[in-house]
């Protein structure tokens, strides 16, 4: 199928005092019409920094130093990577064609607007649609991801919703313009496991139903399993694996994937046995690691293969399913 | 929330109560009182003071009752409006207050108008551009300000005022209008005179609130329902405006109500630098004289507008803020 | 479902953290016999890092750090006063006075001079005005000279000695900053009254500290009726306008008083307000501290309330502590000035930086003696100072400053 947005080989840089924190390094990623793809990995692997990316919504000392993403419509491609800052381009495909809701449902509303002002003020900015309509389809949109008594809690403050509540709102004001690709930024961390439910289905109901593309970035691997077509593992801003969700949970290649895998538990491990815990902790952001940057914790890298040159591409070593792994990119071709 | 202004409103009467005791005791304190001290002053002289005249002076002004009498009826005159004669005017308090209120106020409140005017748009600039040139600038004019104190301003201003305007030094009139009744004449004369103890009274209330404004915003700025409104593609200076700003701008908007009583007090020390027709002289005289009375009013009355500003403030943040109203109505 | 990797942070600030977090799930909460030392030694060595860690932010803060050594610089005029400055605090010529600021010059006629002099200075009437002047008589020179021996002093009041770090030959003059209607010098005026400005300020601060210190603490921890009281007494402190209460009470110290007790009661009186700011602080702090794990983990061991307290809640705020105060000095040192400069402060003899501004009260002396305002350029420098240093320690102190 086409996908709707390719991301091909973007580095976002923050240039601190400090030194350069390469939080994206080298990311290729597509998306495909109409499905969810699932980026995980360990906090600070750079997926925040990836969804950003692709919204333009970089500051200083953050830049994207290199790479395209390209939006696809329908006849035209759009090089989000190519408009002007801030431009009214950039402005006109955020909240239109790609929305974004994110982590923190408690802070992520306007304290001091109401509710459902701050849906209302998306509608208008992309529509024609005059402030009563916008009003009214406003209301539409809370009562469709299932906001009892929606008028009514269109004049509440955030702080007068609970965080579903929230969260569900602000799911409302992703999706009241229709976008192609929603972007969702580990949706239901800071929710309880039954509300995180409510909102992962009322998500897959809405993609059902406008059939937008959905970028999930979680850190459950039970989300994934639940709610992914495909699957990307991020590792120190790279991709180090990607492949379907079946082979991701049935036949992980990367030993990154294996660790991650591993650490859950109730998968591989025997009731009552000890959850494994991956050796070692993540680097420091300004180190740059030569080879793999996964060697130094990695149980099965080889001396003198794994920890020189550059870091290992992702290659499809198994259909659709690519790894970015020297030891496991010679096994499998010593098989063949 | 009705409830809640209700109890800060019966809260006010014990404050003031209290207060006027403590105003009374302040007054109180130094050795002797007014006739004392204006009959030794009499006496350096070498004039001779008549025992009887002086009792009855001390009759008059109730300085012979003991300490809690004079207060109750001290006390009980506030409470009917009347705030006592002053023993060096030989006039009621109110009456000499009242002379010099109005400009009091206009000063104040030009002087905090003069102060927003001033320390938002550049608190703004200098969070959005922060640590660029500009905001490095700021820092450092604002930080200057907050250091220099407003007696060494005011001898400043005056001067420029005296030297390159040839303003009469000192004063809010020139001295054709100084006696003048009110006219449209007299009113220009004040605004040409006003810009000097507006600058001196605001500065430092200026350059504080420029680092209040730019460390508000700069907390806000990297809120997260920011980067919500950026990414639903908000333009930039109206998602600045509206969000960050606005949220940013609450607490200073809710800070009116004692910032007026705070410049009408902190502008007690230019005010006499300068010659001002204001309160602070006044006041400075009545304390130095033991002219009791009417410093004890005026202590009292600048403390009661400092009570009902604050009430005012947390008021206005109820209303501006629904975070807090939202606190409030659950209590 | 808990991921072990998510509790990875990102920065080196966190650690401090990280390893509490971990002591403690690796020794489950003890229960009769408490390890209290270990506890205790590991409370320390976690003091021990935030200090550090403070102390390393600190020092990249070019602007604090300078002015800390200004700040240290000016303490040093105030401690070694009798010493560094030229003429004694009551030396006056009044065949000098208001004499302008002499000039150290390097040049004159023969050229170059590596060792700056000053000339005689003259005083002369005009003829018409007879308005006195002063010029500098170009015949006479006088090298400027290091450790001299010049007006006699008592160096702290302990011992005689004439000894000055600046001056010239007898019968030259030394007025760097020009000199005040009596004919004393003010540069020396200003270093003598470097030793009251600046303790004004501290030992203010000192005495609100301790103030707050124990107020905000008993408020804070015993709560109920204690903390009801303290906290409606400050709020009627905080109902007193402080400029108007600083005058009234100021006022109200009798004439009577010797320069020592007016010292001591204009500082009280500066610290009448400044308590309540930092009592409220610290009773916040230990109200949120008290529901904090560590508090409870001590308690369950057994530690008594005020061991918990001075071990293991001041720690940890101390930094913020010291920040406040910083921060209020400078308004201290305004507001003795502004309280002497209104005639309501210090008074002569005391020689204060506002006791000194007290003469330079019109715009005469702006317009013909501005050297008589040199002292506030030595009250700003101080409280920039204080302001920077102050700016400096509230990022140090602060771990998740950007
Ligand atoms: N504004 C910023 N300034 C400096 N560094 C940043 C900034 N934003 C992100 N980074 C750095 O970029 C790296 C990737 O951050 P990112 O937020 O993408 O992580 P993440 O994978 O989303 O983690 P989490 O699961 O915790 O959300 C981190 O090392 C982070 O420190
Ligand atoms: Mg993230």
């Amino acid at each position: 199928m086409a996908p709707l947005l390719s991301i091909d080989n973007l580095r976002t840089y923050f240039f601190l005092d400090e030194g350069t924190v390469r939080a994206v390094d080298g990311v290729h990623l597509e998306i495909p019409q109409g499905k969810t793809v699932a980026i995980v990995g360990e906090s600070g692997c750079g997926k925040s920094v990836t969804a950003f990316s692709i919204l333009r919504l970089i500051s200083p000392p953050g830049q994207i130093v290199s790479g395209q993403i390209v939006l696809h419509g329908e006849g035209n491609d759009v090089i989000l990577t190519d408009l002007e800052d801030e431009g009214t381009a950039i402005r006109q495909i955020r909240g239109k064609e790609i929305s974004m809701i994110f982590q923190e449902p408690m802070t992520s509303l306007s304290p001091v607007h109401a509710v459902g002002d701050q849906i209302m003020e998306a509608v208008r900015l992309h529509t024609q649609m005059k402030k009563s309509e916008a009003k009214a389809h406003a209301i539409r949109m809370m009562e469709r991801v299932g906001i009892p008594n929606a008028p009514a809690r269109f004049n509440q403050y955030p702080h007068e919703m609970s965080g579903g509540l929230r969260q569900r709102a602000i799911i409302a004001m992703a999706l009241s313009c229709q976008p192609s690709l929603l972007i969702a930024d580990e949706p239901t961390t800071a929710l309880d496991v039954t509300i995180q439910a409510q909102i992962l289905e009322l998500m897959r109901d809405l993609q059902a139903e406008f059939g937008m593309s959905i970028l999930l970035i979680t850190h459950d691997l039970g989300i994934v399993a639940e709610m992914a077509d495909r699957v990307a593992v991020m590792y120190l801003g790279r991709i180090v694996e990607e492949a379907n969700v079946e082979q991701i949970f049935t036949q992980p290649q990367h030993p990154y994937t294996r660790a991650l895998l591993q650490s859950i538990p109730g998968r591989g491990v025997q009731p009552g046995g000890r959850l494994k815990v991956i050796a070692g902790s993540v680097p420091d952001p300004f180190q740059r690691i030569s080879g793999c940057p996964f060697h130094p914790r990695c149980e099965e890298a080889i001396p003198e293969m794994c920890d020189q040159g550059d870091p290992p591409g992702s290659v499809e070593i198994l259909p659709r399913q690519r790894t970015a792994c020297m030891v496991r990119r010679e096994y499998h071709t010593s098989l063949r | 929330m009705s409830h809640l202004i209700l109890h800060r409103l019966l809260w006010m009467i014990p404050t003031l109560l209290v207060i006027s005791i403590i105003s009374f005791a302040i007054i109180q304190l130094p050795p002797g009182d007014y006739l004392t001290s204006y009959i030794s002053a009499l006496e350096e002289t070498g004039e001779t003071v008549d025992a009887q005249e002086v009792e009855a002076l001390r009759k008059r002004y109730n300085l012979d009752a003991p300490i809690y009498v004079q207060y109750v009826k001290w006390a009980g005159g506030l409470l009917h409006g009347d705030l006592g004669m002053s023993f060096e005017w030989n006039r009621p308090v109110k009456q000499l207050i009242g002379e010099r209120i109005l400009l009091t106020t206009i000063i104040s409140v030009v002087t905090l108008l003069f102060t927003w005017a001033v320390a938002i748009p550049i608190g703004i600039y200098s969070a959005v551009k922060q640590y660029s040139w500009g905001d490095h600038l700021f820092t450092f004019v604002g930080f200057i300000g907050l250091a220099t104190p407003n007696f060494l301003l005011a001898l400043i201003c005056m001067y420029i005022g005296y030297s390159v305007f040839g303003m009469s030094a000192g004063g809010l009139f020139s001295p054709e209008y100084q006696n003048a009744a009110w006219s449209v004449g007299k009113f220009t004369d004040l605004l040409s005179h006003l810009w000097i103890p507006v600058i001196v009274i605001g500065t430092a209330g200026t350059a504080g609130l420029i680092r209040v404004m730019r460390g508000n915003l700069l907390d806000e700025l990297h809120k997260q329902y920011v980067m919500t409104a950026r990414a639903k593609g908000v333009p930039r200076l109206k998602l600045l405006l509206k969000y960050p700003v606005r949220v940013a701008l609450n607490p200073l908007i809710s800070t009116v109500g004692w910032v007026l009583p705070g410049i009408v007090s902190g502008a007690v020390i230019t005010a006499v630098v300068l010659g001002l027709p204001t309160t602070g002289p006044l006041l400075l005289r009545a304390l130095m004289n033991q002219d009791m009375y009417l410093a004890g009013s005026m202590v009292m009355m600048l403390s009661t507008l400092t009570v009902i500003g604050t009430l005012i403030s947390d008021l206005l943040l109820l209303w501006l803020d629904p975070r807090i109203r939202y606190e409030g109505r659950e209590r | 479902m808990i991921i072990p990797w998510i509790t990875h942070r990102r920065w080196n600030t966190d650690n401090a953290d990280d390893t509490d977090l971990e002591t403690r799930t690796d020794h489950p909460p003890p229960s009769e016999s408490p390890d209290l030392d270990a506890e205790m030694a590991d409370t320390e060595l976690y003091t021990a890092s935030q200090w550090q860690l403070m102390w390393w932010k600190f020092r990249k803060h070019k602007l604090a750090v300078g002015a800390s050594m200004v700040i240290f610089a000016l303490y040093g005029l105030a401690v070694f006063c009798e010493f560094l400055a030229p003429y004694p605090l009551m030396y006056r010529d009044t065949a000098y006075a208001y004499a302008p600021p002499q000039r150290l010059h390097f040049f004159a006629d023969d050229g170059f001079h590596p060792w700056p002099f000053v000339y005689r200075l003259r005083g002369e009437r005009h003829p018409e005005t007879l308005r006195k002047f002063y010029a500098e008589d170009t015949s006479q020179r006088y090298p400027l000279r290091l450790l001299v021996r010049g007006e006699p002093y008592r160096f702290w009041g302990l011992f005689q000695t004439d000894l000055h770090l600046l001056g010239v030959d007898p019968g030259g003059t030394l007025f760097l900053l020009g000199t005040d209607s009596m004919g004393r010098d003010m540069l020396s005026r200003i270093i003598y009254g470097a030793r009251i400005s600046l303790t004004i300020g501290l030992v203010g601060v000192t005495l609100s500290f301790i103030l707050g210190l124990t107020i905000g603490v008993l408020s804070g921890y015993y709560g109920g009726w204690v903390d009801n009281l303290v906290q409606r007494a400050i709020e009627i402190l905080r109902s007193f306008p402080s400029i108007p209460l600083w005058m009234a009470l100021s006022a109200a110290l009798p004439g009577s008083w010797s320069p020592l007790q007016i010292y001591m009661g204009i500082t009280v009186v500066l610290s009448l307000i400044g308590w309540t700011g930092l009592a409220r602080q610290v009773r916040g702090k230990i109200l949120s501290l008290r529901e904090e794990d560590f508090a409870t983990a001590a308690l369950l061991a057994g530690a008594s309330k005020w061991r918990i307290m001075w071990r293991h809640l001041l720690p940890s705020f101390m930094s913020h502590i010291i920040v406040s105060i910083t921060l209020a000095v400078p308004g201290m040192i305004l507001g003795e000035t502004a309280l002497s400069f209104l005639g309501l402060g210090l008074r002569p003899p005391i020689t204060s930086w506002g006791v000194l501004l007290k003469e330079a009260q019109n715009v005469q002396a702006v317009a013909f003696q501005p050297w008589l305002l040199t002292p506030v350029i030595f009250v700003i420098l101080t409280v920039l100072a204080f302001n920077f240093m102050g700016d400096g320690l509230r990022d140090a102190a602060d771990p998740y400053a950007r």
